[in-house]
C-alpha cells in the first residue's frame, strides 16, 4: 500500500509541476473581474518567492522537499513527519492542515448525512425488490432510480435554484451555516439550519440510490440462492424468518464494505455541488488548489483521496475474505 | 457470528453514524449561539452610543467647517492644511451607527497587502489603513492630508519633506502568534522607514509595490514626526507616490528585533500574522469566520473624523446571481451589478435608478438628505441602483503577440480592429454599458487626444487593407493566405485567441469576433484556459492573441506596458513585445517632465501613436454598476466614484 | 465453428430476454432516434439551401457543396463522419435490397459513392446569408425545415423561447428553445450538439474499452510479473483522483478539440474494463476448452481473442452502455466548468455553461440541454441495465 501511495504522490507531483500554470504568478496577479484584469506594474518576477518555496528547483527536488521538508521554510518537516506543508496560493502562508480543519467540517457534515439517507432509502428498497423480484415494485423503483441516476447532479442543483428562487424565494439556496439571531427559538433555529442543508443533501444523495439498491438486490439474490437458505426453507421456516434472520445477515456485510468505497467521496466532497451551492468545503478547496496550482495543498488533497481509495479497496478485500473464506488475503 | 450479532452490527453502525451527525449539528448550534449572543450585546452597546454620537457631532463640526473646498491646483511648495481630506463632503445632520454588509466575490484570507495583491485584500486594507494624504474626491489633482500634517516639496521636485500629525495611533490587537495583548501605539516616522526597509528587502515578494518605488532613492527620518522621501530623478508620478505612502507597523510585523532580514522575509510570507491586520485607519478588523464573512468595526480612537457606519461586514459570495438574490432578501446591503443584471433582473418596482447630479448634490447636500428623511421619496422601492465611473476605470482589449510575423504588419492589426464589431459587442454583451475606446487612456483622462476616434467596423476596408499586405484567398479554401515566411508556401490566416475560462464576457466577445473574422476568411480558434495557465503563457509569450483588461489609473505611466525595454523581459507587462522608437521617446520624456501641460502634450502624442499602431484592438472601458439598500443616505457620485466612508443611516433604519 | 454456433444461440437468448422489457426497448428506440437526429442534423437545420435559384436564372446547390466538405464547423472530422454515415447508411440498405443476389458488388459501389463527393464538391467559403438574399428577392431557394445553422449568430442574444409570452421583445425569427448568449438558436445547437455528445460517448468509451481489453487480457492471460505490474498500474490509476487527473491533462492540451476531450475521458476510464477482463480471463483460463486449445498448439493471441474474449465479452458490453452514459455526463461536466470543447462547436454541456452565469434569467439555456443530457443518459443506462439483466446467468435457471 505504501509504495503505491508513494508512486501516486510522485506521479501527481510530476504531472502538476510539468503542467502549464504558475502558482507564483497566479498568486501575484489576482483574477479580478471578467475577463481577467491585470494591474499595471504587477508582472515583475518574484524569484524570492520561488526560491523560498523551492519552485526554482526541478520537480523531483520539489517532491523530495514535500516528503522530507523544505530547508528554506522554518518548521517545515515534510509529509513523512506529518507536516502537510504551507499553502502557496489559495491562502498564502497558512498551513495546509489549518485549511483542512476549516474546510473539512462542511463537507463531512453534508456527506455523512447524505450517506445515511442513501442507506436508509436504498437498503430497504433493494431488499424488498430482491424478495419480490420482477414485481411491479421492483420494476418501477428500478426505472425511477435509473432515471435519477441519469440526472446530472449539477443540472438538478441549478434547476432547483431556479425554481426555488422563483416560487419559494424565502428558501435558502446558499450559505450553509447562516447566522441566526438569538431571539429565534431553539427549534426554529434548527429548522432554519436544516432548510439550508436540504438542497445540497438531495443533490448529493439521489444519484447513489441506484447503485446501492441494485447492489443490495443482487447480493440478496445471491444469498437467497445459497444452499443454506434452501435448507432453511425446506426446514419449514417462514419466508419472513428466512429473509430477515438468514439472508439479510449475510448480505449485510458486503453492503457495509461498499461504504468503504464511499470513503474518498466522504472527505473529498463533490466539486459540482459545492461549486453551485457555494459551500466552502473540500471540493471547492481542491478545485481552487488545482486552478491556482497550489502544489502543497493539491498534494494533500490528492494524497488523501488516494489513501482513502486504497483503504477502501483494502477494506473491501478484507471483508470479502471474511465473507468468502476461499479468497485468502495473502494471495 | 449468530444472527443477533448481525442485527446488532447494523444498529450499532446506524447509531454511530447518527451520533456523528448529531454531534456536528450540536457543534453548529453552539457556534451559532455564541454569534447571536455577541450580536445582542452589541445592540445594547449601540443604544448606549447616542450620547457619544452627539459628542462626535460637535467634534465633526469643528474638524469640518462647512464651506467651499480649496480649488487651487498650483504646485504646493509649503502647504499647511488644517483640513482632513474630503471632510467637506461630510453631511452635517448625519448620525453614527448601523452596519453595511457587502458581498465579495472571493477572498483568500491573506490580509497582508504587501505580499498579496488581491482585490479584496487591498479593499480591506484601505478601510483599515490610512495614507499620508488622499486625493480630493471632486478635484482629483488636489492632495489633502490624512496622516500628514503638512508637506514641503523641494523646487526640483526631488525631495518631499513630510510632517506627521501627532496622536495618530495603531489599533490595539491581540498578537495571533504569541497571544499577547498589545496596546495601541502612536504612528511615527519609524513606521514609514519600516515600510521602506520592508519593500527594499529583496526576499519579500512585493514586486508590484516595489516597482512604484524604483526611482525612490531613500526615505530618511528627520525626527519622530518628520521624514523625507528623496527621489533619484524627476518623475511625473513622484508626488502621488510620495503622498500616498502608508505606514507599516513594525511592532506587528517585526516584533523581534533579533530577526535577520531573511527570517523577517520568511515571516512576511508565511507568518500567521498575515491572517490578521492592524492599521491606523477608521476601521479595525474585529472578527473573521473563515471562508464566510469578515467584520470590520469602527476604531473609536481614530484621529480623524470618524465614518458614520459602525460596522462593515464582508460576505463571501462568488456568484453574482446569488449576490442579487441575497440583496433582494436583505442578506447583503451592497453589491456590484453585471450589465445583464442591471437590465434584466433589477427593473422591477423594487429598484430605483438613482442618478445623483454631482454638483447640486454637493451644494445642497443638506437639502437632499432632509428631503429623504422627511419621507418625500417614494417608498415603493427597496433598492437603489447607481451607475458611475470610478477613479480606476478598467478597460479591455484584444492583444496581439508581436513576436509573431503575422502580427508585425500594422495593416493586419488595423484590419483586425476593423473586423471587430465593437458596436455589436457593446450592444449584445455589455448592454451598452461602457464606452468603446480608441487608445490606452480611458475615462475622463486628460491624456486622451480628443481628435482620435475609434476605428469604425468595416469589413470592406479591412479586406482592402489585407489585400494591400498580400492577404488573399488564392486556393479557394475560404481562408486568406499569404507567403509569410518567404519560403514560397502560402500560409492560411489563422491564429488562436486565449481567453480566461471563468467568465462569460470574454467567451461572448470571443464568439462574436470569431464569427466576424470567419466571414472575412480568417480562422480564429478560441482557447479558454484557467487563469494560472493564462498568466504563465503571457509570461512566456506562448500565445497568439488574448482578451484581457487593464485596471486604469488616474495618472498613467505607460513605461511598464509600452516601453521597448520591457519587451525583452520574460515576465513583463509588455507581453505583446511592442517595440516602437518614437513611443519610447515619448514615454521617457513624459516620465520625467513635471510640467503638467508638457506631459499632457507628450502623452496625447503617445495616445495618437498607439492608436495608429493598433498593437491592441481596444475594446471598451467599464462602468461601475452598484445596487444598494435604500437605507443609506448621502450617496453621492464624486469624480472619483462613491465613498462608503461618507454614507450614513438614519436612526430609525439602523 | 461450434463455438460460434453456440454463441449465436446465446445472443439470441439475450435478445429475447432483452426484448421482453418494454422500458428497455423504449430506451433503445430513443437511442436510435437520437442517433438519427445526430446523423441528419444538417437536413433538419442548415443555413444553406438545398437548391438555390439565382435571380439571373442560374441554379446552384450550396447545401450539397458543403455537405461533404463542411466549412462552417471547427470539428471537421466529426462532421465528415456523420455526414458520410448519413449518406451511406441509407445507401447500404437500399443497395442491399437492390443487389440481393450480387452482394459482392456492394463494396465497390459503396467505395464509388464515397469517392463521388470528392469528385463533385468543391470546398468553398459561402459567407452569404441566403435567407436574407431571398428576402431581398435576389433569388429563391429550398431550405431545410430550420433555415439557419448552429454557428450563425443571427438573432438577438438571450431571447427566451417564443412560446413564452413576452411581447415587448422584438424578434426576427422563431426560436423554439430561445437563443444563446451570442444569438445562436438553442434548438439548432442542441441538434448539432447531439453529434458531439454521441461521438464523445462512443469514441471515448471505445478508447477506454479497447485499452481495457488489451491491458486486462495481457494481465490475466500471462499472469506472473506482467500481471503484478499491470495490477499495480491499474490500482495506481484507480487511486488517482479522477477530477485532478482530468483537469491536469486538460491543462496540458493546446487545443480544446473534441478529439482531445475524447482522449481525456477515454484515458481516465479504462480501469474498470481492464479489471473485469482480467478477472474473467483468470476464471476462463482454468476451464477445459482453453487448456484444450493450448494443447492443440494455438498461439496466445489466438486463444485470447478467439476463445476467451467472446466468453468474457458480455459484462464488457454492459460496461460500454453505462460508459457511454457516463462519458456524456463527463463531457457536459467539463464543458459546464468551462473546460470542455471551445466555441463555436456546439455541445450540450457548453450550452449549460452559458446558462450558468445567470440561471434565473436565462433558464432555457439550463433547462433544455439538461433535458437532452438526461434523456440520452437514461436511455443508455437503461439499455445497459437491460443488457445486464438479459445476460444475467441467474435468470436462466
Amino acid at each position: 500500500m505504501l509504495p503505491t501511495l508513494l508512486m501516486i504522490t510522485l506521479l501527481s507531483y510530476m504531472m502538476m509541476r510539468l503542467a502549464p500554470g504558475d502558482p507564483v504568478k497566479s498568486n501575484m496577479l489576482s483574477a479580478s473581474g471578467d475577463p481577467g484584469q491585470l494591474k499595471e506594474g504587477e508582472s515583475e518576477a518574484a524569484k524570492q518567492f520561488r526560491k523560498h518555496f523551492g519552485l526554482d528547483k526541478p520537480w523531483y527536488v520539489g517532491y523530495w522537499y514535500w516528503l522530507t521538508g523544505n530547508p528554506n521554510i522554518p518548521g517545515s518537516k515534510g509529509i513523512i513527519r506529518g507536516d502537510f506543508g504551507i499553502s502557496i496560493t489559495v491562502n498564502l502562508g497558512t498551513p495546509v492542515s489549518e485549511l483542512l480543519k476549516e474546510r473539512l467540517p462542511p463537507t463531512l457534515k453534508l456527506n455523512l448525512i447524505s450517506i445515511v439517507i442513501m442507506y436508509l432509502i436504498a437498503l430497504p428498497i433493494g431488499i424488498y425488490s430482491a424478495i419480490f423480484r420482477d414485481s411491479f415494485f421492483d420494476r418501477t423503483t428500478s426505472l425511477i432510480f435509473f432515471m435519477l441516476y441519469s440526472l446530472p447532479s449539477f443540472w438538478v442543483a441549478l434547476l432547483s435554484i431556479i425554481f426555488i428562487s422563483k416560487y419559494l424565494p424565502w428558501w435558502p439556496t446558499s450559505d450553509l451555516d447562516p447566522i441566526i439571531p438569538l431571539t429565534t427559538s431553539y427549534w426554529s433555529a434548527q429548522l432554519q439550519t436544516a432548510t439550508h442543508y436540504v438542497l445540497p443533501i438531495i443533490c448529493l444523495s439521489y444519484g447513489s440510490f441506484t447503485f446501492l439498491s441494485r447492489f443490495t438486490r443482487s447480493t440478496m439474490l445471491d444469498v437467497i440462492k445459497q444452499d443454506y437458505i434452501r435448507t432453511a426453507k425446506a426446514k419449514g421456516l417462514s419466508n419472513k424468518k428466512v429473509i430477515f434472520k438468514h439472508a439479510l445477515r449475510n448480505s449485510v456485510i458486503p453492503l457495509i464494505t461498499t461504504s468503504a468505497s464511499m470513503l474518498p467521496a466522504l472527505i473529498v466532497g463533490s466539486v459540482f455541488i459545492e461549486f453551485i451551492f457555494r459551500i466552502p468545503g473540500m471540493g471547492m478547496l481542491s478545485f481552487e488548489a488545482i486552478s491556482s496550482r497550489d502544489y502543497p495543498l493539491l498534494m494533500t488533497t490528492a494524497g488523501i483521496t488516494a489513501a482513502l481509495t486504497l483503504m477502501g479497496i483494502l477494506l473491501s478485500d478484507i471483508a470479502y475474505g471474511i465473507v468468502d473464506p476461499r479468497i485468502s488475503l495473502d494471495k | 457470528m449468530n444472527d443477533r450479532s448481525g442485527c446488532m452490527i447494523i444498529i450499532l453502525i446506524l447509531l454511530l453514524l447518527s451520533n456523528i451527525v448529531g454531534f456536528y449539528l450540536y457543534i453548529d448550534s453552539n457556534s451559532r449561539y455564541t454569534v447571536a449572543v455577541a450580536e445582542n450585546t452589541e445592540k445594547i452597546d449601540f443604544l448606549n452610543s447616542n450620547i457619544e454620537n452627539l459628542k462626535e457631532k460637535i467634534a465633526n463640526i469643528r474638524i469640518a467647517p462647512a464651506g467651499t473646498f480649496p480649488t487651487s491646483s498650483a504646485p504646493d511648495t509649503a502647504t499647511n492644511f488644517t483640513q482632513f481630506a474630503n471632510s467637506e463632503f461630510r453631511p452635517e445632520n448625519a448620525v453614527s451607527g448601523g452596519v453595511i454588509t457587502q458581498a465579495i466575490a472571493s477572498f483568500s484570507g491573506n490580509l497582508n497587502s504587501l505580499v498579496r495583491s488581491e482585490a479584496t485584500t487591498s479593499m480591506i486594507d484601505s478601510s483599515c489603513n490610512d495614507t499620508l494624504a488622499a486625493r480630493n474626491l471632486m478635484n482629483p489633482e488636489q492632495y489633502e492630508p490624512k496622516i500628514a500634517q503638512s508637506w514641503e516639496i523641494s523646487s526640483n521636485g526631488l525631495i518631499y519633506t513630510i510632517h506627521l500629525k501627532k496622536g495618530v495611533t495603531w489599533h490595539p490587537y491581540t498578537d495571533p502568534v504569541t497571544g499577547n495583548k498589545v496596546p495601541s501605539k502612536e504612528v511615527t516616522a519609524d513606521d514609514f522607514i519600516f515600510f521602506w526597509e520592508t519593500i527594499n528587502n529583496q526576499e519579500i515578494p512585493c514586486d508590484p509595490i516595489r516597482t512604484y518605488f524604483k526611482l525612490v532613492d531613500r526615505i530618511e527620518k528627520i525626527d519622530t514626526y518628520t521624514f523625507k522621501v528623496i527621489w533619484k530623478e524627476p518623475y511625473a508620478l513622484a508626488k502621488g507616490i510620495s503622498l500616498t505612502l502608508s505606514p507599516l507597523p513594525r511592532h506587528y510585523y517585526r516584533p523581534d528585533p533579533a530577526w535577520t532580514d531573511s527570517e523577517f522575509a520568511a515571516q512576511m510570507i508565511t507568518s500567521k500574522r498575515n491572517q490578521f491586520l492592524i492599521g491606523c485607519g477608521p476601521y479595525y478588523l474585529d472578527s473573521w469566520i473563515k471562508g464566510e464573512s469578515l467584520t470590520l468595526k469602527r476604531y473609536e480612537n481614530y484621529y480623524g473624523p470618524k465614518p458614520y457606519i459602525k460596522e462593515i461586514r464582508y460576505k463571501v459570495m462568488p456568484e453574482p446571481n446569488i449576490q442579487l438574490v441575497e440583496l433582494k432578501k436583505g442578506g447583503i446591503d451592497l453589491m456590484g451589478l453585471t450589465p445583464e443584471q442591471w437590465i434584466k433582473e433589477t427593473d422591477s418596482s423594487d429598484f430605483k435608478v438613482v442618478t445623483p447630479d454631482i454638483k447640486t448634490a454637493v451644494q445642497d447636500s443638506l437639502a437632499w438628505n432632509n428631503l429623504k428623511i422627511a419621507g418625500k421619496t417614494p417608498k415603493d422601492y427597496a433598492i437603489e441602483k447607481f451607475q458611475y465611473i470610478s477613479a480606476a476605470v478598467p478597460w479591455f482589449y484584444m492583444a496581439y503577440n508581436q513576436d509573431m510575423p503575422l502580427f508585425q504588419d500594422r495593416n493586419v492589426r488595423t484590419a483586425l480592429t476593423m473586423l471587430t464589431d465593437r458596436e455589436r459587442i457593446m450592444k449584445d454583451v455589455r448592454y451598452n454599458f461602457g464606452k468603446i475606446i480608441a487608445g490606452p487612456f480611458v475615462g475622463s483622462s486628460p491624456y486622451i487626444d480628443p481628435e482620435v476616434k475609434p476605428i469604425p467596423y468595416s469589413p470592406e476596408a479591412a479586406l482592402k487593407l489585407l489585400k494591400e499586405s498580400g492577404w488573399e484567398d488564392t486556393d479557394g479554401d475560404g481562408l486568406l493566405d499569404k507567403d509569410l515566411n518567404g519560403d514560397g508556401k502560402r500560409e492560411p490566416f489563422k491564429f488562436s485567441l486565449m481567453i480566461s475560462n471563468s467568465g462569460s464576457t470574454a467567451r461572448q466577445m470571443g464568439a462574436i469576433i470569431q464569427s466576424d473574422l470567419k466571414n472575412a476568411g480568417i480562422q480564429l480558434d478560441l482557447s479558454p484556459i484557467e487563469w494560472s495557465a493564462f498568466v504563465d503563457k503571457l509570461n512566456n509569450k506562448a500565445f497568439d492573441s488574448c482578451i484581457l483588461g487593464w485596471t486604469g489609473v488616474l495618472d498613467p505611466d505607460p513605461y511598464q506596458v509600452w516601453h521597448s525595454s520591457q519587451a525583452d523581459l520574460k515576465q513583463s507587462s509588455n507581453f505583446i513585445s511592442f517595440r516602437n522608437k518614437e513611443a519610447d521617446r515619448l514615454i521617457d520624456e513624459a516620465r520625467t517632465s513635471i510640467d503638467p501641460e508638457k506631459r499632457k502634450q507628450l502623452l496625447r502624442k503617445f495616445y495618437r501613436l498607439i492608436h495608429d499602431e493598433q498593437p491592441y484592438t481596444f475594446l471598451f472601458s467599464d462602468v461601475n454598476l452598484r445596487a444598494q439598500n435604500k437605507k443609506y443616505y448621502n450617496n453621492r457620485v464624486y469624480k472619483l466614484g462613491m465613498d462608503d466612508n461618507l454614507i450614513w443611516i438614519p436612526r430609525d433604519l439602523q | 465453428m461450434k463455438n460460434s454456433n453456440k454463441s449465436k444461440t446465446y445472443w439470441q437468448n439475450v435478445w429475447t430476454q432483452f426484448r421482453q422489457k418494454r422500458v428497455v426497448m423504449l430506451s433503445l428506440y430513443i437511442a436510435v432516434v437520437l442517433f438519427i437526429i445526430a446523423l441528419y442534423a444538417p437536413f433538419i437545420a442548415s443555413r444553406l439551401p438545398f437548391i438555390w435559384d439565382n435571380a439571373d436564372g442560374s441554379r446552384t446547390y450550396p447545401f450539397f457543396r458543403e455537405f461533404f466538405a463542411p466549412m462552417d464547423s471547427r470539428e471537421k472530422l466529426i462532421e465528415y463522419l456523420f455526414n458520410y454515415l448519413a449518406f451511406c447508411l441509407p445507401a447500404i440498405i437500399l443497395l442491399k435490397l437492390l443487389l440481393k443476389k450480387h452482394l459482392k458488388l456492394l463494396l465497390p459501389i459503396l467505395l464509388l459513392i464515397l469517392a463521388l463527393p470528392f469528385i463533385l464538391t468543391q470546398a468553398r467559403n459561402q459567407p452569404q446569408d441566403y435567407t436574407k438574399l431571398q428576402l431581398q428577392n435576389k433569388g429563391h431557394g429550398i431550405f431545410a425545415p430550420i433555415a439557419y445553422g448552429p454557428y450563425q449568430q443571427k438573432f438577438r442574444p438571450k431571447l427566451p423561447p417564443n412560446w413564452i409570452e413576452n411581447t415587448d421583445i422584438p424578434r426576427d425569427g422563431y426560436n423554439l428553445l430561445g437563443t444563446d448568449e451570442v444569438g445562436r438558436d438553442v434548438l439548432v445547437r442542441m441538434i448539432y450538439g447531439a453529434r458531439v455528445s454521441l461521438s464523445v460517448g462512443f469514441f471515448s468509451v471505445g478508447i477506454a474499452t479497447i485499452l481495457g481489453i488489451i491491458i486486462g487480457s495481457l494481465a490475466g492471460y500471462f499472469g506472473g510479473w506482467i500481471d503484478i505490474i499491470i495490477s499495480r498500474v491499474i490500482e495506481l490509476v484507480i487511486c488517482f483522483p479522477t477530477f485532478f487527473l482530468t483537469l491536469t491533462i486538460i491543462a496540458f492540451l493546446e487545443q480544446r478539440s473534441i478529439l482531445n476531450i475524447m482522449l481525456v475521458i477515454g484515458l481516465t476510464g479504462w480501469t474498470g474494463t481492464a479489471r473485469l477482463i482480467r478477472g474473467e480471463i483468470l476464471k476462463q483460463k482454468q476451464l477445459d476448452y482453453v487448456t484444450g486449445a493450448r494443447a492443440l498448439g494455438a498461439k496466445s493471441g489466438r486463444i485470447i481473442f478467439y476463445h476467451i474474449l467472446p466468453n468474457a465479452i458480455s459484462p464488457v458490453l454492459v460496461g460500454i452502455s453505462f460508459g457511454i452514459a457516463s462519458a456524456i455526463l463527463a463531457e457536459s461536466g467539463l464543458s459546464f466548468l468551462g473546460l470542455g470543447v471551445a466555441t463555436p462547436t456546439a455541445t450540450w454541456g457548453e450550452l449549460l455553461n452559458e446558462g450558468r452565469d445567470s440561471p434565473l434569467t436565462n433558464w432555457w439555456l439550463t433547462m433544455f440541454p439538461g433535458i437532452a443530457i438526461f434523456i440520452a443518459m437514461t436511455a443508455y443506462n437503461l439499455i445497459g441495465e437491460g443488457l445486464r439483466d438479459a445476460m444475467d446467468p441467474r435468470l436462466k435457471e
